[in-house]
Parts: C-alpha cells; structure tokens; sequence
C-alpha cells in the first residue's frame, strides 16, 4: 500500500472523531471541516511518526481542539468585533427555536432521536458555556486544565459550566418532556432538579 | 446553590454526554485535504514556507543573510575611516566618469557626511543602529503588549 492510500486509510478512519471534536466546540459544520482540514494536514506532515503510533487518536484529538478553541478565540471574536460595530447581534443571543410540544415527541423517542436532540441542545448552547462543558464532559479535562486553555479564571470555569449544565438541562426538559436523567416529576422534586 | 442538585446534575449530564456517538464527517472532507496536499506539494519550493524548503535551500538562504548583516555590520563601523573611502570613492569616480558631475556632488555630500560621523566618534553608528533596533524592538513590545491585553478582554467577555 502507497503512503498516499495509507493516509488516506488513516483519514477515513479518524475523520468523524476529528470533526466530532471540532463539531461539538464549534459548533458550525463549515468551521469544523475547515477545522478538520487543518488537522490531517497537519498529520499528513507528521504521518512518518503517526502511522504506527498508538497513540495518534489522542493527537488528533488535541491538536482538533486546540485549533477550535483557536479558531474561536481568533476569527469568531474579529468577526463579532465587526458585528457588534454594524450593530449586529451576536450569535448567542438568537432566539432558541421552538421545540414541538413535548407530550407528542417523548412517548416516540428513540435511542437515536434522542441522541440528536442532545447534540442539537448542545449546539444551540452560548459559547461561553458550550466550550467548557465540552471540554469538561466529552474531552474529559479538569477545571484547573480548561482555566489555563481558555485564559480565564477557575470560578469562571466552574460557573460556565455549571451554568451550561442546566441550561442542556432546560432544553432538553423542553424538548424530551423530562429531565435527562429521566426521573419523573416527584424525583425531581426530591432531588431538587 | 444545592450541592447534591449539582452533583446529580452533573453525573446526568455526564452521562447524557458521554453517550453520543460520533458525528458523521462531510463527505466533501478527505477530497478536500486530498487537494490542499496536491496543491502544497505541486508549488515551487520558493513558495513554500521556510521550513518546508529543501536543506540546502534554507543553509544558503541563511549564509545570503548573515553575510549580508555581517556587511552592513562592517561597513557601518568602517565608514568613519574616512581615507579609506576617499581613496575608494575616487576609484569608482574614475569608472563613472560621465557621471562626474553627479557623482562630485554626491561625493562632496558623502564626504562631509563621513567627517561628520568622524567628529562624531567611531562609536556613533553602531550606537544609532542600537538605538533604532532598541526603539523597534519596543515599538513591537508595546504593541503586541496591548494587543495582547485588547484581545484577552475580548475572549474574557466571549465566555
């Protein structure tokens, strides 16, 4: 096998974990490919060295997400710099858009269904909270690790987070008719959710 | 804030998240990295960044430039030795002679640009040029300093 095919071997086995990562930090899909892009360029310099590595899965990784959270540090705040100038809205500020009602979707859901309906929640997080919950929950970084990437504070960090986590919650209650733990409406009260 | 609500909060949303499966890449992915490898690898070595050109490109690329700071260097510290640029000035003189004219004028200018520097002290060029690469190099400090310190604002406000 050429190294062209092994790459592009490595390519389609990593391709959906790269642009997942950047998918879900920034949640545009034209950003993330151009994101992803970058990524298997950068492997494509570096293939001698990752071809046989265990460990190049987790170098995709990292190297998706530091280029997001570049990316979203450098083009997304230029662009809003400009916005804000025209007098635009930021993107965080749009209106969430309406979920059917949540009696007709939650008897019908599916696995997948339901998976969908997280993905579309998380997306439609700001920013500011969708990054560290991410950081926090899919990429397995702790406060103190997502404090030092994002340059803000530890309180900061734990806010967002907090934050992000029941606004998911509240959407997903929007969209699914329950909490996404599922319990009902006496656990709930019980738990305090 | 509750703490048994946050962390019941937490371990769900854990869970909620941990258990989607990967996005589907776009179809139009792998063509597109396909492409920009063809593209990087068909263009010139000269077009190329600095890095990616062939070792002995960038060895000779290096020499060009540090001879080139090493004759700046030297011919700086040289040109108060007036007698020596006289008798090379009157040298080229000889070889541009249609351009005498000219050339006297601008010799008398460089002449007296030379006296000056050497009533000035050996010392001075080689001063000034510190000078203007100190004031560059905090020019450049300033202001990466305050882009810095725009730019971490911003983020601070974005998230």
């Amino acid at each position: 096998m050429s190294d062209a095919q092994q790459f592009e071997a490595f390519m389609h086995k990593y391709q959906n974990m790269v642009f997942s990562t950047a998918m879900r930090l920034l949640a545009n899909p034209a950003e993330a490919e151009d994101v992803s892009q970058e990524v298997f360029l950068r492997a494509y310099k570096h293939f001698g060295a990752l071809r046989e590595s265990p460990t190049a899965g987790g170098w995709l990784k990292t190297v998706a997400t530091n280029l997001s959270l570049n990316h979203l540090s450098r083009y997304r705040s230029r662009w809003r710099f400009f916005s804000e100038l025209f007098g635009g809205s930021g993107e965080d500020e749009a209106e969430p858009p309406e979920f059917a009602a949540p009696d007709n979707v939650a008897e019908d859901l599916e696995r997948a269904d339901r998976r969908q309906l997280v993905e579309r929640a998380l997306r439609q997080l700001p920013t500011a909270q969708r990054v560290p919950l991410v950081l926090y929950h899919m990429e397995g970084l702790r406060y103190e690790e997502i404090a030092t990437k994002l340059k803000v504070s530890l309180g900061k960090v734990k806010t967002d987070i907090f934050r992000g986590r029941e606004a998911l919650r509240k959407r997903l209650q929007g969209q699914l008719g329950e909490a996404p733990c599922g319990c009902g409406p006496d656990a709930k009260t019980r738990a305090g959710c | 804030m509750n703490s048994q609500h946050e962390q019941r909060l937490e371990a769900e949303i854990d869970r909620e998240l941990r258990s989607l499966a990967e996005l589907e890449a776009p179809s139009t992915l792998i063509p597109r990295v396909r492409a920009a490898i063809a593209q990087r690898s068909a263009s010139p070595w000269y077009r190329q960044p600095w890095h990616a050109w062939p070792a002995p490109m960038r060895a000779a690329a290096l020499a060009i430039m540090a001879g080139f700071f090493a004759s700046l260097c030297i011919g700086a510290w040289r040109l108060p030795d007036t007698g020596s640029y006289l008798a090379a000035s009157r040298y080229a003189a000889g070889w541009i002679s249609s351009l005498a004219t000219l050339w006297n004028a601008l010799n008398a200018l460089l002449s007296a640009f030379a006296h000056a520097i050497q009533r000035l002290g050996a010392g001075i060029l080689p001063g000034c040029l510190v000078a203007m690469f100190l004031a560059w190099a905090i020019c450049l400090g300033l202001g990466t300093a305050c882009l810095r310190f725009a730019l971490a604002r911003r983020q601070a406000n974005d998230l």
